[in-house]
């Protein structure tokens, strides 16, 4: 019944460091619960548990965490007074659980990733851990340092640096460099970024318009791929190519963008 | 007599972490809360109940209470025999209790210890709830307003 795949290779290494993580709750058996299902969870580190207002905010500003568990109803304010006083800039993300959810659509006002109903479960929390940690994967980019940030202004001068989609209730910024490549799927673009792919509702055409033609390539009157991630171009026959990029996948390109491509072949 | 939710899906979701790691307690809990639930479900809110009975409530109140903030808390209960089928208001006493806790105990981080007394005055029931926390202070106690019941967890 069960099959189990045994892999030879090695394992990768983890290049993203660990979530840290707050809590915030005043009821120290709710605190234990959430402890225990973070110490299961992989590359998840709990750095932080306070049991009022003023000690979170104390904390978040002294020794910010990458995420905060935060509980509406604390003795001394509420949840939403702690994001007001820590304020939008300093705040890092956020999950409020909440025992009666009068307070959950404020909540999404103050860009929480999720909010939690209690009771909840094993599983509900780690789906909404998972949703800050994807988060954080998509912001890596604005966690580069400002010296970084100076060197890339130059590409900033031409085109957007990410894009915003709609996601379900939420809306998510892809930065540019996170997309490996985008194909039209019907009224849609599908953006593959890594293991993931968004929809945006957009033509294939319409957003080529907005990228950086440096950065950005179409190759397909279905395709664009990002240059950074092209690792081999491999001829097929009468003038179309397959290209090849770095995850691996091999995209063929359409005769008529034979010119783009014979002129990445130039620059190369 | 309406409970506050807070109380409720708190106490909920302590249970569901004590189910795994403390399933004695957590069928304490249950068993309290079921109690509290069936007493706050009566349709006369302002109903009376056996002063006896009352009390039971108010002590399901305080072991929900004391497992949810690991309080080291004792209860004392000492009315006046003959006294314990006096009809008070539903819901009286656990105010009250919930008030020694959340103002006078739990800021004092102090072994908590409340006492519940019923005695005879003439034709007059009495009924003390009494705390060895915090206390309150003179200016406070003239701000409130004295003689209001009513259910507050």
């Amino acid at each position: 019944m069960f099959s189990h795949s045994m892999s030879v290779a090695p394992m990768p290494v983890r290049m993203v460091a660990s979530l840290r993580v707050f809590i915030v709750d005043d009821e120290p058996v709710i605190r234990e619960g959430l402890r225990r299902v973070l110490g299961k969870m992989d590359g998840v580190e709990l750095v932080g548990e306070f049991s009022t207002g003023a000690e979170a905010i104390e904390a978040v500003l002294s020794r910010p965490p990458d995420l905060v568990l935060l509980d509406i109803q604390l003795p001394d304010c509420t949840g939403l007074d702690v994001v007001r006083q820590i304020g939008p800039a300093r705040m890092p993300m956020v999950i409020f659980v909440t025992a009666y959810d009068e307070y959950a659509l404020k909540a999404f006002d103050l860009n929480a990733v999720d909010y939690l109903l209690k009771p909840f479960d094993e599983e509900r929390l780690a789906r909404s851990i998972e949703r800050a940690r994807s988060r954080t994967a998509l912001n890596q980019h604005s966690l580069l340092s400002s010296h970084l940030r100076e060197l890339l202004k130059a590409q900033e001068q031409f085109g957007p640096q990410r894009l915003v989609v709609r996601n379900g209730e939420r809306y998510d910024f892809v930065p540019l460099d996170t997309i490996d490549w985008i194909e039209s799927a019907d009224n849609y673009v599908k953006i593959h970024c890594g293991p993931k792919a968004l929809l945006l509702h957009e033509t294939l055409t319409s957003l080529e318009a907005k990228l950086d033609p440096r950065r950005f390539a179409r190759i397909h009157r279905q395709r664009i791929i990002n240059l950074s991630r092209l690792v081999a171009i491999h001829p097929i026959l009468n003038g179309t190519y397959e290209l090849e990029l770095r995850s691996g996948i091999r995209l063929s390109s359409g005769r008529q963008y034979k010119d783009s491509i014979q002129a990445m072949l130039r620059q190369a | 007599m309406k409970m506050n939710p807070h109380f409720l899906f708190n106490t909920l979701q302590n249970i569901s972490v004590l189910a795994v790691q403390e399933p004695h307690s957590a069928i304490l809990m249950l068993t309290r809360l079921g109690d509290l639930l069936r007493a706050s479900f009566r349709k006369d809110s302002q109903q009376e109940i056996p002063l006896e009975a009352e009390i039971a409530l108010t002590q399901a109140y305080l072991d929900i209470e004391r497992v949810r903030f690991r309080d080291r808390l004792s209860v004392l209960v000492d009315i006046e025999p003959g006294t314990e089928g006096a009809l008070v208001p539903t819901f009286l006493l656990q105010p009250l209790a919930e008030n020694a806790i959340k103002h006078g105990l739990r800021v004092s981080n102090i072994c908590g210890r409340i006492e519940i007394r019923g005695v005879l005055d003439g034709g007059r029931l009495v009924l003390t709830v009494a705390d060895n926390g915090a206390g309150i202070s003179t200016t406070s106690l003239q701000k409130l307003q004295m003689g209001g019941i009513g259910c507050t967890f």
